[in-house]
């Protein structure tokens, strides 16, 4: 078994993801997905609540 | 009137002028080192070290024609075999950040993660500089500082 092969969860969110977004680390203490890493950094809103809030 | 139809994250993105408070505060584009070294996809790992090193520079970030990210040479990557072409060696589609990005939010990640270097780019991927993670730290670090003497200490 690789570092690859193993799957992690962002630390944020429930998504699985294979390596971290910020680092491109397969191995890393607080992983983070594309999402939850653009919306961190306000390079990406939030999407409103599908029922208009 | 003009509507700017990208939005107003594409256009901080593009390092376009802003206005307000947050205006004031240092963002990952004004931070970053505009004088990285570039290199081509075709070039020889050898001699793209030896430029780097040469500038005094540990990293350097691959382009094309159009000054877009294809990949970026770490310390780690340039201690390669000298004779690897740059595709064969460098670590292809970095992430990148926009150069709106807070420094501190930045900073905060860049120690969490112990990432040497960021790569700072326009929405359509165009390199605007390298962000080493000493300049972040020193930054974020001043703006700290001068934040608290405009608050009287009070923090």
């Amino acid at each position: 078994m690789t570092e690859r092969d193993v799957a992690m969860a962002c630390a944020t969110c429930p998504s699985s993801i294979d390596r971290c977004e910020f680092c491109e680390r397969s191995v890393c203490r607080s992983p983070i997905c594309y999402h939850c890493l653009a919306e961190a950094l306000g390079q990406a809103m939030a999407h409103p609540h599908p029922h208009g809030g | 009137m003009f509507d700017y139809e990208d939005g107003k994250l594409d256009w901080l993105a593009a390092g376009l002028p802003s206005e307000g408070t947050n205006a004031q505060r240092p963002r990952a584009g004004d931070i970053a080192r505009k004088d990285v070294p570039t290199c081509r996809l075709d070039e020889r790992l050898g001699d793209v070290r030896d430029r780097a090193r040469w500038a005094g520079w540990d990293a350097c970030v691959v382009l094309n024609e159009e000054r877009v990210v294809f990949g970026l040479l770490r310390s780690k990557e340039l201690e390669a075999s000298p004779d690897l072409r740059i595709e064969e060696a460098m670590r292809p589609g970095p992430s990148t950040f926009r150069p709106f990005v807070s420094i501190e939010e930045i900073t905060a990640f860049m120690m969490e993660h112990d990432l040497e270097s960021s790569p700072i780019t326009t929405s359509d991927g165009r390199l605007v500089g390298l962000l080493l993670r000493e300049d972040a730290a020193e930054a974020s670090l001043d703006l700290h500082e001068r934040e608290r003497h405009s608050d009287g200490g009070q923090t």
